[in-house]
């Protein structure tokens, strides 16, 4: 150089001054490639190893450090230990904080030219000491849960404040990556969770015992259980189901329906109403009974969110109610109606009655002559074939519109309906019973003879109940017994001497004419204690 | 949450009038608004630097303090004290920033002693272990070089060290140090910060280099016995046209005009086409031709003659300051200054000081800072490495940082 030495030097310290300005413009530039670098893994963070290593990939180019390490403290008070980490003996580290990690967890960005002067890494393991001479601690997050990263060297004073500060422009985005992965595993964390109960109410759906569908807002199929899938197996692509259109899915559950059409237009209707139904009952072509109830499923936050289905097979159910119905109202033996079925019945045509007292019916109570010495002479069983061969002969005298019904051992009621005016028919019915015993039956290879006493009573509005009508039918049976047996007699309110003795020549035996004609009222009740007795 | 760095600054007459200290005492508090967390003592060599410390100890005992010597009294912004009793005092309050001071007494191993000193500093910053953002260093001259090599030690050669040997008036001996409540004339005392906000250090000569050049081929220590095979006092006698001429066979004392601007220079680097030099002030011919200098020199060194002026040493400072302002890209939040000027530039253009002082006014604006003359200066060039030189500037900034990004502008 030449010249003035005052311009020389103006000149030289301009150079000076444009080398520091490309120097510094080198050092922005470093700083802001890691900055882009460290969007990228930014952008690109998805699991929290691969972000480790792509974090620690910018690092290393502006930062000559050989391991690394992520520490997390789960709780105030608690150390430091490694959550990622580069190197297997850095898993040794586990840093109780002391001044200067309490600074880090402040905030600010530690670079140490010997760690093992600090009090956190003096009190390592022997192996990490020797291993972390030069250590930068960076933190990544504050709070409660702390993360900081160390990034070490074996050799003393390899890091500088330079370092620091380009650090400190990553770090932000360091922590955002974390936060990120944080949230991501939060998310993940509830996603399993959601799934988890999804699956755990797949599964406890699938154990219901009742044919579960449920359908969205759209009708589209959200969830068919395996039971819906066996009560529909064949007819309609329930497997597959899910996602498809339900109206369709239903549509092909109606071709099982013996109302196909019923069943297509109830179903639309419910889930147009939304108003919850149980108990619906579909009849398939198969025999089975299907109950169906629909639940409009509704959250606080949503609204309306699903329509519930649930079919219930309750073909085994109905049979099961329709046996003990016929055992609460049919004798088993002979299949007759029983006592309380006939009190049913008897109770109907009073109500008829009152409504058209022009019509007439009447009841006659039948009890067999000497059945208990049948019992006694051929056994139980002869017994019970003598009740059922009657019950076939007796069937045969009334019409198929008149009601018989077995009260209990040999006693039996007959409903007559719809007879004409007077006493004429109901009496023909009875003495044709009589008649129909004449003949024997056959009991073990034995003729046995049986006859019947029996008692009329006609239905008049003074009969308030079935078993008013009764009581007077089993008092005129008393006295066809009390007049010989074997003959009827019928039920006279007010008993003239006269009276009776003239109903008592109508039903009479030949044999017997006027045995029992001294009854008088009320009803003969001391010969009912006679007869019990007999019985028993 | 603001975060601040305070620097004030006052100067005094005599530091033997405990009056005049004890108002220059509270009237830096004052304008700090509290004790300061570190001060910055310089002086002349009869500034009674013991009594000084010992009010300041009195009255600050948490204080972290360090001092030197100046070569020509003290110089502040707008000021400049040039007597021997004369002191300076800067105050720096940093309350979430860390310093400590340490020292030893330099003996016979001065890279192991500055250890000592630089282990004491950083544990009385709370901070052992840690890489501070700058050590600052003062120390008698002598054995600046193995000083700087004992830091690289401990911390790495990368952290920037700033520093002046303390110097006198006379260059009799009559330095000394101060560390905390100690005062010597054989310490090396060292500062060790890690501020809140940073701290920016620049180094740098004003001198132009000439074609002159040679190879060292005989040095001992700062002994320089020959340059390409020849008397070292009759090469650069040639370099200078005969500035030492009268002298070069015989020996004798170096005019300190012709020292002061015809130093030798060393490459200490280069970078982007930038050579920087690492000047070495010759002090005596010996009779054997051999130059003493103040810095050591190394066979095998290229040397070259260097030139100055007048001119550049008056207006190098502020430029200086200002250039590493500007390009630091602090100069809005600057906080203070810490200049060590070389000694013999001051003493050579004494009557132009207050040009100096005016460029540095300029260059840091209403920045306080305080100067201090030095008999070697150390700092890092642009170029890299903490060196030792002589007729150098080296500028230290304090940098306030607060969460607003506010600062005072500096015009």
């Amino acid at each position: 150089m030449s010249g003035r030495p005052e311009t020389v030097e103006r000149l030289r310290e301009a150079v000076i001054s444009l080398e520091r300005s490309r120097r510094r413009e080198r050092e922005l530039r470093a700083a802001h490639e890691g900055l882009l670098d460290v969007l990228r893994v930014l952008a690109m963070a998805d699991h929290r190893e691969e972000t480790f290593e792509s974090l620690l990939g910018v690092l290393r180019s502006v930062l000559p450090f050989e391991d690394a390490a992520v520490l997390v403290r789960a709780a105030e008070g608690e150390a430091f230990t490694p959550a990622a980490r580069t190197a297997e003996w850095l898993s040794a580290v586990h840093l109780t904080p002391g001044p200067m990690l309490a600074r880090v967890v402040d905030g600010e960005t530690v670079v140490m030219f010997d760690a093992t002067l600090a009090d956190e890494w003096r009190a390592q393991a022997p192996e990490v000491r020797a291993r972390c001479r030069s250590v930068i601690h960076v933190p990544l997050r504050s709070g409660p849960r702390p993360v900081l990263l160390v990034c070490t060297h074996t050799e003393p004073a390899r890091f500088e404040q330079r370092h620091v500060e380009v650090i400190k422009r990553i770090v932000p985005l360091a922590g955002q990556i974390l936060q990120k992965l944080d949230m991501r595993e939060v998310l993940s964390a509830r996603e399993a969770q959601r799934h988890a109960r999804l699956a755990t109410l797949s599964a406890i759906v699938d154990h219901i015992q009742a044919g579960i569908l449920v359908e969205d807002d759209q009708r589209r199929v959200f969830a068919v259980n395996q039971v819906l899938r066996e009560m529909f197996v064949g007819h309609g692509d329930a497997d597959g189901a899910v996602g498809g259109d339900a109206v369709a899915l239903h549509a092909r559950f109606a071709f099982l329906a013996e109302q196909p059409d019923a069943f297509v237009r109830r179903t639309r209707e419910l889930a147009e109403a939304r108003v919850p139904v149980s108990g619906d009952e579909i009849r398939l072509h198969d025999g089975r009974v299907v109950e169906r109830d629909y639940v409009p499923v509704a959250t606080p936050d949503a609204g309306f969110v699903a329509h519930f289905w649930q079919y219930r097979d309750v073909t085994a159910r109905r049979s099961l109610e329709e046996q003990l119905r016929r055992q609460a109202y049919e004798d088993a033996l002979t299949g007759l109606p029983n006592r309380a079925r006939f009190t049913e019945e008897l109770g109907a045509v009073l109500r008829t009655l009152r409504r058209h007292p022009s019509r007439r019916a009447s009841v006659l109570f039948i009890d067999l002559d000497g059945f208990k010495a049948v019992n006694d002479r051929l056994g139980h069983a002869a017994g019970d074939e003598l009740l059922v061969a009657f019950v076939d002969r007796l069937r045969r005298c009334v019409r198929d519109t008149d009601v018989v019904a077995r009260r209990g051992g040999d006693e039996f009621t007959v409903l007559l309906v719809e007879v004409g005016a007077g006493a004429g028919e109901e009496l023909r019915v009875a003495q044709r019973i009589l008649d129909a015993l004449a003949r024997p039956f056959s009991l073990a290879g034995q003729a046995c003879t049986i006859t019947a006493s029996i008692g009329v009573a006609t239905c008049t509005p003074a009969h308030a109940s079935a078993d008013d009508v009764v009581r007077d039918a089993d008092a005129a049976m008393y006295r066809a017994k009390a007049a010989g047996k074997g003959c009827y007699r019928t039920f006279l309110p007010v008993c003239s001497p006269a009276r009776q003795d003239a109903d008592d020549a109508l039903g009479a035996p030949p044999d017997r004419g006027r045995a029992l004609r001294s009854m008088a009222l009320p009803p003969n009740a001391a010969e009912r204690l006679v007869d019990r007795a007999r019985k028993s | 949450m603001r975060v601040e760095t305070t620097v004030e600054t006052v100067w005094g007459r005599d530091g033997n009038d405990y009056a005049e200290v004890g108002r220059a005492l509270a009237q830096l508090e004052s304008a700090l608004g509290q004790p300061p967390d570190v001060l910055f003592f310089h002086g002349g060599e009869r500034c009674n630097p013991r009594g000084v410390a010992e009010l300041v100890a009195a009255r600050w005992p948490r204080a972290r303090v360090h001092g030197g010597s100046s070569g020509l009294g003290v110089m502040t912004r707008g000021h400049i004290e040039p007597g021997s009793t004369s002191f300076g005092l800067l105050g720096l309050v940093d309350g979430r920033g860390a310093y400590g001071v340490g020292a030893a007494q330099l003996g016979a191993a001065p890279r192991a002693e500055v250890k000592t000193a630089l282990a004491a500093a950083l544990a009385q910053a709370g901070r052992p272990g840690e890489v501070p953002a700058l050590v600052l260093l003062t120390s008698r001259p002598g054995r600046e070089e193995e000083l700087l090599l004992g830091i690289a030690d401990v911390v790495g050669a990368h952290v920037p060290v700033a520093g002046g040997s303390s110097g006198d008036d006379a260059v009799t001996g009559q330095w000394w140090q101060v560390a905390n409540g100690e005062v010597g004339s054989e310490l090396c005392v060292v500062t060790v910060l890690f501020p809140s906000g940073t701290v920016v250090s620049s180094f740098q000569s004003g001198y132009e280099v000439t074609p002159q050049s040679g190879k060292i081929t005989r040095a001992t220590g700062r002994n320089l016995h020959e340059i390409d095979g020849r008397p070292a006092a009759s090469v650069y006698d040639e370099w200078t046209n005969g500035a030492i001429g009268d002298i070069a066979a015989t020996g004798g004392k170096i005019e300190q005009r012709t020292s002061a601007l015809h130093p030798l220079g060393r490459r200490a680097g280069a970078s982007g086409g930038v050579v920087e030099f690492v000047l070495s002030f010759l002090d005596t011919v010996l009779p054997d031709g051999t130059l003493t200098l103040y810095t050591e020199v190394r066979e095998g060194e290229q040397v070259w003659a260097m030139r100055g002026t007048d001119e550049s040493l008056v207006g190098r400072a502020g430029r200086v300051a200002l250039d590493t302002l500007l390009h630091e890209g602090v100069r809005e939040q600057v906080r203070g200054a810490i200049v060590m000027f070389c000694a013999a530039s001051a003493v050579h253009i004494r009557e132009r000081m207050p040009e100096v002082v005016a460029g540095l006014d300029v260059a840091l604006g209403d920045c306080p800072y305080i100067g201090t003359f030095t008999f070697g200066e150390q700092g890092r060039f642009l170029t890299g490495g903490n060196r030792h030189g002589n007729m150098m500037i080296s500028v230290v900034l304090f940098v306030g940082q607060d969460s607003r990004g506010e600062g005072r502008t500096i015009r």
